[in-house]
């Protein structure tokens, strides 16, 4: 087995030492988005997502620390040996044709022949190759590439830009939601309703109530959470999506685990005086207190639930977009 | 100005959601590189292959995996010695058939059960199972067959040992300090994460610009009518939304005018193959593997949830058309 075996330390280094920089900088940015609550601030994660990026970052930070170290360790083994002139050096040229470019520095001795890897101090395994079901002809490279490749780093010069540019909105007070289209995108065309009846029914009571989208969505699919609401009053808070001169949608996003999966959670609302004189605009925050109705959808067994609106007026939410259930 | 906002959003959101699980899965790859000895899976696994691919697309329930922190996994485990079509049933099957998918299928859906909420997450996880032993399978009894080692990146070929280099291997490292293997872990674990991030940066980087240009709603709702139309739609989203396999049942359950096969196949085929998972898969397999995998899956999905629509209205479940109407 001849073959060139040149170490292109420099560049295997260069390469580690980058890796280093690169993780240490991600698990640094991770760390420090999760400590301001910059992520859940954006609404980019959930709070039950939010937590795993700080258990993530440690753990990078640790790796990364346990590779800094030894790769310092390395460097200075490597800085030994050279003084040493040691019969082949770091440069060594070996007989063996592993047939690949063995551009990587072990943390290693390297006082040993390369006949047999036994015995190498390498981090990972070096194995002679034999065929075998699911072994191959080519040649062994570690699991893992060598050399100094520098479009990897540019292209995680992205996310990281972006994490900077994300702060730099924290820190700078500014707001930074989906804009309008996009959430008109998730919010889809207004169904038509069976009845178009817009007169109260019977009133329950003259408690308001406060219940969240979700809860009066969710109402809809329940016959007994449908009677329970049915003739109450409520309060509403949330985006306002006009529908037509006397109907809008009153919104939010309910996102699971981060902002791509958000999905609307939306009440109809019917404003039997219009919408004229209201001077409402769309994609801004909305306060509506109303009758809880539930209305069926044409042509479909789906309800769906209304509120007759007694009051309208607009708020603001800055980047409360998001329904949490309440 | 808008248009950079959303990017902003949606890439941040991709991004950090999978970078912790990425972390996790590297250092579990790093582990496994560096504890498991050589051909320890080929040991191990039972001799029957086709039963071995079987238990493999089970695995999940023991040592559950989301799609992106499954790839790296995935690949030190090909490495040591886990054949390629048990590697492919787990990748395939892992994301779907968990604790965490299912519960998170069960909450999105327990409220549509007048419109086959429970037959859906059933389904979703009988017919991941299917879908993911048949393709491994058919990668493994017939292409493995004929290409071997040559579908998979250098990277990932499992290195095959004499038993006495494999002993002399593990003497070498029974030698060695546990700084020395913390090193070589942080080394491999490293690397996967930076191999890995990389693919995820661009793969969210190709799901935030396609999102800016698809309005799913519209989508949805143009496909209602056309049962064929409509999974090929739902199959297109779940490869463009690149959503996480916890997450992404309640984003199929808010489509409530669709049939439960479109559903299905947004459920089924999401946590199996979208943009950023292609471009993961570039590290592990040559482009002859993923070619197959792409075909192979997306017609498995298509065929199953046509069936699937047919059976859905003979029986009579319920579904969006044909709810069970509450009181």
């Amino acid at each position: 087995m001849s073959h060139e075996h040149h170490h292109h330390d420099d560049d295997h280094f260069l390469d580690q030492v980058s890796t280093v920089a690169t993780t240490g900088l991600i698990a640094g940015l991770a760390f420090f988005a999760w400590r301001v609550g910059l992520l859940m601030k954006f609404n980019i994660l959930t709070e039950q997502f939010n937590q795993p990026v700080l258990f993530g970052s440690l753990a990078l930070a640790g790796l990364t620390v346990i590779r800094g170290v030894s790769l310092w360790k390395q460097a200075g083994q490597r800085a030994k040996q050279e003084t040493h002139h040691h019969e082949h050096g770091t440069s060594h040229q070996h007989h063996d044709d592993h047939g690949h470019e063995h551009d990587h520095s072990c943390d290693t001795d390297h006082d040993h022949s390369h006949e047999s890897h036994a015995g190498y101090n390498c981090p990972h395994d070096h194995h002679s190759i034999v065929s075998s079901d699911y072994s191959s002809d080519m040649p062994e490279d570690h699991g893992h590439d060598h050399g100094f490749a520098p479009w990897r780093y540019a292209v995680l010069l992205i996310p990281l830009t972006l994490t900077g540019l994300l702060l730099y909105y924290f820190f700078a007070g500014l707001e930074l939601t989906y804009s309008w289209d996009r959430m008109g995108t998730l919010l889809g065309r207004a169904v038509e309703l069976e009845s178009d009846s817009i007169a109260e029914i019977a009133s329950k009571e003259s408690v308001v109530y406060t219940p969240g989208l979700r809860e009066l969505a969710e109402a809809a699919t329940d016959g007994q959470k449908r009677e329970y609401w049915e003739g109450r009053l409520a309060e509403l808070r949330g985006l306002f999506a006009p529908i037509n001169e006397r109907e809008f949608t009153i919104f939010r996003l309910k996102m699971t685990c981060c902002a791509s999966d958000a999905v609307p959670v939306k009440v109809r609302i019917i404003v039997p005086e219009g919408l004229s004189k209201l001077n409402l605009e769309r994609g801004k925050g909305v306060s509506v207190v109303g009758q809880v109705q539930f209305k069926k959808v044409k042509d479909r067994e789906e309800f769906i639930p209304v509120i007759i609106s007694r009051t309208v007026k607009r708020v603001e939410l800055g980047n409360d977009i998001f329904d949490r259930g309440q | 100005m808008n248009e950079v906002k959303d990017f902003i959003i949606d890439f941040l959101s991709v991004f950090y959601e999978a970078f912790p699980f990425i972390v996790l899965g590297s250092l579990i790859a790093g582990v496994l590189e560096e504890i498991v000895p050589q051909q320890f899976f080929g040991r191990v696994i039972p001799r029957n292959r086709f039963l071995a691919i079987a238990l493999s697309a089970l695995l999940g329930i023991v040592f559950p995996m989301c799609e992106c922190g499954i790839v790296p996994v995935m690949r030190r485990m090909l490495r040591k010695g886990l054949p390629l079509g048990c590697s492919i049933a787990y990748m395939l099957a892992g994301p779907i058939i968990n604790g965490v998918v299912f519960l998170s299928t069960w909450v999105a859906f327990k409220d549509h059960w007048a419109k086959g909420g429970y037959q859906i997450i059933a389904l979703r996880m009988g017919l991941g199972y299917i879908v993911a032993v048949s393709t491994a399978s058919l990668v493994e009894f017939i292409l493995y067959r004929r290409y071997g080692a040559a579908l998979l990146q250098p990277s990932s070929i499992p290195q095959s040992v004499t038993a006495t280099n494999d002993d002399l291997s593990a003497t070498a490292k029974e030698r060695r300090s546990i700084w020395k293997r913390l090193g070589a872990i942080s080394e491999t674990a490293l690397h996967d994460f930076m191999d890995i991030t990389i693919f995820l940066t661009l793969g969210a980087i190709i799901t935030s610009f396609a999102r800016q240009t698809i309005n799913m709603s519209e989508v949805a709702a143009f496909s209602t009518s056309y049962p064929g139309l409509a999974i090929a739609v739902m199959m297109a989203l779940a490869i463009v939304m690149c959503l996480c396999s916890e997450a992404d049942a309640f984003v199929a359950a808010s489509f409530t005018d669709l049939h439960p096969s479109a559903k299905l196949a947004f459920l089924v085929l999401g946590p199996m193959l979208d943009i950023k998972l292609l471009l993961l898969f570039t590290r592990v397999f040559k482009p002859k593997l993923i070619v197959f995998l792409v075909i192979s899956l997306i017609v498995h999905v298509f065929l199953i949830m046509m069936i699937i629509h047919q059976i859905w209205d003979v029986v009579r479940w319920p579904s969006p058309l044909n709810p069970i109407v509450a009181r």
